[in-house]
């Protein structure tokens, strides 16, 4: 009386037949790069993207001249300058240069925070929506504190707080990111948590760590990656903003948002030439959002 | 496949074919489906989920988008051809004429209007009364009539307030509201409790006698459709198997389909549960021939598994199948 | 209590805080429940939406602490049990839930959810392999199935993934918790045959819930009904078919769509209500009697005279 084993004759609508054979994964990474096939405005921001990432990262080879170089004679040139292509700063030294090198301290302090964000938040969010409970009040009305403060002034507070250098700006920054990614993943978590197969999972006998690591973060992981993936654009331009007021790099050392400040002061002698440090700022948190958003869509399509 | 009652159609549906069209292929979901409903007749729907029975459903009042699309056949309703309706003709006919509800009555109800104003919406839409004091009296007499005797009460309600068979009620009122002719109900009780379902359908034939309203009632479980049906027709992998007078079907089930799954379903006198092996096709790349031949007992018998089954009458009800072609198995 | 009892619970009481979270008003969904299992045997438990049967499958599982009451699994009482002494339980009483889509971990394939279930034994790599291809070909499914994902699944395979889970680790106690009900009436009767036939071959203790008296009438050797948080009747299955006491049992025997065939629209109405005030007239913590053998009844007027535990 018991029915044979089912054929491989798969789902009975206008799903997978019989001929062919099952797609493998609801696979995440396959998913984005079949999206990236077909979206051709990411691919190129994705393309430009690494392009500038390398330059940036390979600067000891892509960079023209030295940038700390100072040329007396050479002041605030023009973009088209001999030798200069976009120009010198207030102190002679080659712009480009200074942008190649700046380029790996902007993207790093854009990138390093999100990616702390995300893990240090990603935890907490996990913890808290899975035991529930007190622990749950617990480590989200901490995070709600945090987010009570405007993230400017917390970012300000906490990087003056720390002392200048580029590490204390990452962590100023990661500090203001933490509460939203926490936030994201505790409500991803409680609402997988209210699926039976969490329950299922609970009643196995397993540990609560492996429930939450094999059960859970799979389930869970597209919104804080979502959220962060669209984040790293606005954070670049944070960061640049905090090196602006002086807060993280120090002068002489390039990077594009403290470029800005030094050269603002320049504006009407050398117009061209004040405003360059702001392009790759606005370009790179332009090409990470339209990367993000791709991203985004395959992740978690009601983000959108 | 011919009406079983004879007289004058409600609706009368011929051939109709629905189909779902995406980049790589194209599916059919409703098989030239071919019935009759008649005055006064209770028309019971009964397949699997993917059968095609909701998809025709949805065909008849046109409630299909693309990518799924009426490709053929005919839907006569009042000498007027539904399939070819403009679209604004359609609109004042769905709701007012033919009416649906559907298994989850939290779905159609506005979460945060009372119960009574979506009702007094409804009646003054479509201009059943006229000014509200008429509205709300009309819609207080509607709630008694399905059985929802405080209707004073349950009018100031919000429908996260009642139950839900409570509420599959007053979706009821609302879709009899504006009177029509014919209603159709999509799993209207899978979703309740037992106790509930009993008294739910007991209450659509009530409405069908009291009202001389036909009901297109759309079901996977054959012990429900047993309780309210005059009339069934049993559709399998988009096509429609069996059709006939219900006491005659149940009684005497033709196509090995409807047999095997009268024999699968627990019911008061069967002993013993015999399942049906195997799976509906894909849709999307159905056998061709019969569809139910490789589930089929009989199929060896007749040997013409690979050729489209006729539809055959046989005693005023029409099965498709190789077994009681005329022309010899 | 019987000696060979292997699931036991005794005036098991749960309550959950009113929705809305107004204060002192608590649901009760669970009062005074008293069952016991026997090695082996099935037992049905039957009852509606808020009658508290998920809630007792759960309790006994210990996946919900009782407020009052005791609950016995082959000797230990795990009402008071701490977490981590319950997990070293529970691979040997598991669940089958309702919804096989819901149940089933979106992203993980058929190998891995089955397999999760069989990590707190602790198995080497190559064994649990095994075991787990074994789950998969006892719930007839084939090894093609293992890297399948539950949307690729109809819902009756999905539902023997489900199975599969819950038997890898060879527990002793199955609750199935309305493992039918979310199907196509059509695949319930595949699910059900082998239900019946894997409970035979590996001799499993199963605690079937349902809303639906035919169904249980199939799989179960005994019957327990429930209405609003209570036993009201309970007996060798076809002795409650056939002879059923408590106006609810009677009023759910009434309901199954169809049984009332010969009868019209009016004579049901009418039985319904005659049913609806007999049941009126039952106390709600009426105790259990003893009818006849094996047949245990609330008593109709409540008499207290000599409280029975029902077995």
């Amino acid at each position: 009386m018991i029915s044979s084993p089912t054929s491989p004759v798969a789902s009975e609508f206008t799903g997978a037949s019989g001929a062919e054979p099952a797609p493998q994964t609801p696979g995440t990474l396959r998913a984005i790069w079949a999206r990236f096939r077909t979206d051709r405005l990411a691919t190129a921001a994705l393309v430009l993207l690494s392009l500038i990432v390398v330059i940036c990262i390979a600067a000891p080879l892509t960079s023209p001249h030295d940038p700390l170089a100072t040329e007396a004679v050479n002041r605030l040139a023009p973009p088209g300058s001999p030798g200069h292509i976009l120009g010198t700063d207030g102190e002679g030294r080659d712009l480009l240069s200074r942008l190649i090198w700046g380029g790996r301290v902007s993207l790093l302090t854009g990138i390093a925070p999100v990616l702390i964000g995300l893990v240090v938040g990603g935890i907490l969010g996990l913890v808290a929506g899975y035991a529930g409970g007190i622990t749950r009040t617990l480590i989200m009305r901490c995070v709600d504190v945090l987010f009570a403060f405007p993230a400017v002034l917390l970012a300000i507070g906490i990087a003056v707080t720390l002392g200048p250098g580029t590490r204390n700006v990452i962590i100023a920054l990661a500090v203001v990111l933490v509460p939203s990614v926490a936030r994201v993943t505790e409500s991803a978590t409680v609402s997988a948590c209210s699926q039976e197969y969490i329950e299922a999972a609970r009643a196995s006998g397993a540990s609560g760590l492996s429930i939450i690591l094999i059960q859970l973060v799979r389930n869970v992981a597209s919104a804080p990656l979502a959220y962060s993936f669209s984040i790293i654009g606005p954070v670049i331009v944070f960061a640049a903003g905090l090196n602006f007021l002086g807060l993280g790099i120090q002068p002489p050392d390039p990077e594009w948002g403290s470029m800005l400040y030094t050269l603002h002061n320049s504006l009407l002698l050398a117009p061209f030439t004040s405003i360059v440090p702001g392009i790759p700022i606005a370009l790179a948190a332009l090409l990470f959002d339209i990367i993000g958003n791709a991203v985004r869509d395959v992740l978690d399509p009601r983000l959108a | 496949m011919s009406s079983p009652n004879g007289g004058a159609a409600l609706l009368s549906v011929r051939g109709l074919h629905t189909q779902v069209r995406n980049q790589r292929r194209t599916t059919t979901v409703v098989d030239r489906a071919t019935f009759d409903i008649g005055r006064r007749e209770v028309l019971a729907l009964i397949g699997e989920s993917g059968s095609g029975k909701t998809m025709t459903a949805l065909s008849i009042l046109r409630l299909v988008s693309p990518p799924i699309s009426i490709a053929g056949g005919e839907v006569w309703y009042q000498g007027q051809n539904l399939v070819r309706l403009p679209e604004d003709a359609m609109r004042s006919l769905r709701g007012r004429q033919i009416a649906m509800i559907f298994q989850n009555p939290r779905d159609r109800f506005d979460p945060l209007q009372t119960i009574g104003d979506q009702l007094v919406e409804v009646l003054l839409h479509h201009r059943v009364a006229r000014g509200r004091r008429e509205a709300e009296d009309r819609a207080v007499d509607l709630l008694a009539e399905v059985q929802l005797l405080d209707g004073g009460r349950v009018m100031h309600l919000y429908p996260n307030e009642v139950s839900g068979g409570m509420l599959q009620r007053a979706m009821i009122a609302l879709a009899i509201a504006p009177a029509p002719d014919l209603l159709i109900a999509d799993e209207p009780t899978s979703a309740l409790d037992v106790t509930i379902q009993s008294e739910i359908l007991d209450l659509l034939k009530d409405l069908e006698a009291a009202r001389s309203m036909s009901i297109l009632f759309i079901t996977h479980d054959i012990s429900v459709a047993r309780q309210v049906a005059d009339t069934v027709a049993v559709m399998y992998a988009g096509q429609l198997v069996e059709y006939g007078a219900a006491a005659e079907v149940f009684a005497n089930p033709r196509h090995p389909y409807t047999q095997a799954l009268l024999a699968s379903v627990p019911s008061p006198d069967a002993e013993i549960l015999h399942p049906i092996p195997g799976q509906p096709p894909a849709l999307s790349n159905p056998p061709p021939g019969c569809r139910f031949a490789p589930r089929c007992p009989s199929a060896a018998q007749h040997g013409r598994a690979l050729e489209p089954p006729p539809v055959v009458t046989v005693d005023r009800v029409s099965v498709r199948c190789w077994l009681y072609d005329p022309g010899g198995a | 209590m019987s000696a060979d009892a292997l699931v036991s619970a005794h005036d098991l009481v749960k309550k959950f805080p009113a929705r809305g979270g107004r204060s002192g008003e608590a649901v009760v969904a669970v009062a005074n429940v008293n069952l016991e299992l026997v090695r082996g045997e099935t037992l049905g438990l039957v009852g509606e939406s808020g009658s508290g049967k998920s809630t007792v499958g759960r309790l006994l599982l210990r996946l919900l602490r009782p407020d009052a009451g005791t609950i016995t699994f082959d000797g230990h009482s795990l009402e008071r049990l701490g977490t981590r002494a319950m997990r070293g339980l529970r691979p040997r009483m598991q669940i089958i839930f309702q919804n096989p889509y819901s149940a089933l971990n979106p992203r993980m394939t058929a190998e891995e959810i089955v397999g999760f279930n069989l990590r707190p034994l602790g198995l080497a790599a190559r064994e649990h392999r095994e075991r787990v291809l074994a789950a998969i070909r006892l719930v007839g499914l084939g090894r093609d199935f293992l890297g399948r994902y539950p949307h690729q699944l109809s819902g009756g395979q999905a539902q023997r993934v489900g199975i599969a889970r819950a038997l890898v680790s060879s527990p002793d106690f199955i609750v199935a918790d309305e493992i039918v009900s979310a199907l196509d009436v059509s695949v319930q009767a595949e699910i059900l045959a082998l239900l019946m036939d894997l409970r035979a071959r590996l001799r499993l203790t199963t605690l079937f819930i349902s809303h639906n008296l035919s169904v249980v009438r199939y799989v179960s050797d005994r019957a327990a009904v429930m209405y609003k948080g209570r036993i009201v009747e309970t007996a060798p299955t076809r002795l409650l078919y056939r002879s059923p006491k408590h106006p609810y049992t009677r009023l759910l025997i009434h309901s199954v769509p169809g049984a009332q065939a010969d009868t019209d629209v009016v004579g049901r109405e009418r039985d319904r209500e005659e049913l609806a005030r007999e049941l009126k007239e039952y106390p709600a913590d009426s105790p259990l009697v003893e009818i006849e053998a094996g047949h245990w009844v609330q008593s109709p007027n409540g008499s207290h005279a000599n409280p029975q535990v029902s077995p």
